[in-house]
């Protein structure tokens, strides 16, 4: 798959803090990765890095295979919205973004209302945008990172004061511009409910490193439904779910666990049939946030 | 590069404090230029007295840029404060232009900035005196001499306000260094001037044994006071004082000093800016 951007052992540190240490990562073409990490694990920084805000002290950069200072060329075709939305306060909403197009060197700005409409802000009028609310900046703030119509949309923390309502839009907004325009989308956010719904790629940044990076159809199948039981003898129990199609990881002689949708009932009716009581039942039903929470300390999932 | 002073243009035009600045210097001069309009009351012909307006309407003609180091900080360095707070340095990079390209827009954008405050000024006190006195007193080439130097120191100093502004991320300590760095430039050139190239009037001995009063030089020739001459020279604050005052007495000097200061202030911003991390 070709990818947009890739990094490898990338480092950068302020001062004595280490912010990255060796980071790799791959971004997919076409997809949305979703960068999944606490405060400080390096998530703004490795933005930061992308957009050229800041040099790294060492490592290798590539978008859309363009490294050193070939790189700024490239960024061309990028967007960003990196921490909070870039506009001049003062102006209004088509204000900002008639400055955006001049700054990217487009004479046509017919794209202004399309904009506008976009992002739901065509009727804000000669409002100045510093008297927006904060959902209406970081709408902004998207519109114009939009204005270039560019192939790599980068969002740092996209839904960040927006009301149930626009954190729907946004995310509409984002998948449509991924299946419909082909858009590859970098989103970093902590509302990992949020991001399970549309991301097709998972990063796991943790103390400046990447500790997985999973696609969406592998974090789903770890996702699955999962029954941990306690049995007479987990030979037979074996034996029997092979007999059934069920898959399962043995613990220990009298402990495993089964995954796939079967009811507990079913289950015991099977066993009983083959010789092994079901002693107890437990039903963990995984998400994106308690696989990330395994990963940062809990059960590994390797 | 013309992308981003497209932009900085079209941002500069809705800056209420560039035209208020730019009014506020043309206010000054004609201000200052009308305060010398009485017309003498000594016995004297009228072309005696025309001649003596003449005069002390050119010695206000340049007046103004000493207030220009006062309005071009605040306005240069509001304006690269906003570009940081905005975010706007950030969507430039992002937008993939290159940080000299960013550095030099800014320099540019500075440079137009104090040349236009500069000629909002100088324009308004140039015409009011043609149309009182008909002509000025100092002969043409003086005047583009003393203009040309003019605009020079002014573009010099916007070279200083930008390795100012570019490194300063908060507008309002931005606004305020730039001040108080102006205000230092001024008074402390001048200080420097006046102990670098002043005289001293002392009594001296001739030869024939006549007690003269004698303008002395204060400091010895040589190499060593000739680069100590140099660098203070090289300040802007204290061209504007020379230029303001009518007192330049090598122009040219003063015009290569500009040179040089805004090839040095250039040169260091853009080595810094290459490195330099934003947020």
């Amino acid at each position: 798959m070709e990818n947009v951007f890739l990094a490898r052992n990338l480092t950068k540190s302020y001062g004595r803090a280490k912010v990255l240490s060796g980071l790799d990562i791959t971004v997919p073409k076409g997809s949305i990765y979703g960068l999944v990490g606490r405060n400080g694990a390096g998530k703004t920084t490795l933005i930061r890095l992308i957009c050229g805000l800041q040099l790294p002290d060492g490592g290798e950069l590539e978008l859309y295979g363009q490294t050193g200072r070939d790189l700024t060329r490239a960024r061309r075709r990028v967007g960003a919205v990196v921490e909070s939305p870039a506009f001049y306060g003062d102006m209004s909403a088509a204000d900002n973004l008639k400055h955006q197009f001049l700054v990217l060197g487009l004479p046509d700005q017919d794209r202004v209302p399309e904009l506008l409409k976009l992002v739901g802000l065509e009727n804000t009028g000669k409002k100045r945008a510093r008297s927006f609310s904060l959902g209406m900046k970081q709408r902004l703030g998207i519109a114009m990172a939009l204005a270039g119509d560019p192939d790599f949309l980068i969002l740092d923390e996209p839904a960040n004061g927006l009301d149930p309502e626009g954190i729907v839009e946004i995310r509409e907004l984002i998948l449509k511009l991924n299946r419909e325009n082909g858009v590859t989308v970098l989103v970093s956010s902590h509302i990992l409910d949020e991001l399970a719904r549309i991301a097709t790629h998972y990063g796991f940044l943790e103390g400046g490193r990447l500790i997985r990076e999973i696609d969406a159809k592998s974090l789903e199948s770890s996702l699955r439904r999962r029954l941990h039981v306690t049995v007479t003898d987990t030979a037979k129990m074996a034996a029997a779910l092979d007999g059934l199609g069920l898959a399962y990881t043995v613990l220990s002689d009298r402990e495993a666990d089964v995954y796939g949708d079967t009811s507990v009932t079913d289950l015991t009716l099977t066993l009983r049939a083959a010789g092994c009581d079901l002693l107890t039942v437990s039903e963990k039903n995984e998400t994106l946030e308690s696989y990330y929470i395994d990963l940062l300390g809990g059960e590994r999932h390797d | 590069m013309t992308e981003l002073l497209h932009a900085g243009f079209y941002r500069l035009r809705r800056s209420p404090l560039f035209w208020l600045g730019c009014a506020g210097l043309a206010l000054y001069t004609l201000c200052a230029m009308a305060a010398t309009m009485r017309w003498p009351d000594y016995p004297a012909t009228n072309a005696m007295k025309l001649e003596n307006l003449r005069t002390s309407m050119d010695r206000e003609l340049f007046r103004f840029l000493l207030n220009s180091f006062y309005v071009a900080p605040v306005v240069c360095a509001a304006a690269m404060g906003r570009e940081h707070q905005d975010g706007s340095l950030r969507r430039m990079l992002i937008a993939g232009h290159s940080r000299r390209k960013v550095y030099l827009c800014n320099l540019l954008l500075s440079v137009f900035t104090c040349a236009a405050a500069a000629l909002a000024g100088f324009l308004p006190g140039l015409v009011l005196e043609y149309a009182v006195c008909g002509s000025i007193t100092n002969s043409l080439k003086d005047l583009l001499v003393y203009a040309a130097g003019m605009y020079l120191t002014s573009a010099a100093m916007a070279s200083f306000l930008t390795l100012l502004g570019m490194f300063i991320p908060n507008r309002a300590a931005s606004i305020i260094l730039s001040l108080l760095l102006s205000l230092a430039l001024i008074v402390g050139g001048s200080g420097l001037d006046r102990w670098v190239h002043g005289d001293e009037i002392r009594s001296v001995v001739t030869e024939d044994g006549e007690t003269v009063v004698a303008h002395v030089p204060k400091n010895p020739e040589g190499p060593g006071w000739d680069a100590v001459r140099l660098l203070v020279d090289l300040n802007p604050g204290n061209q504007a004082v020379d230029y303001a005052t009518f007192s330049a007495f090598e122009p040219e000097r003063l015009m290569a000093c500009d040179a040089l200061f805004f090839t040095l202030t250039t040169a260091a911003g853009l080595h810094l800016f290459r490195r330099k991390e934003l947020r």
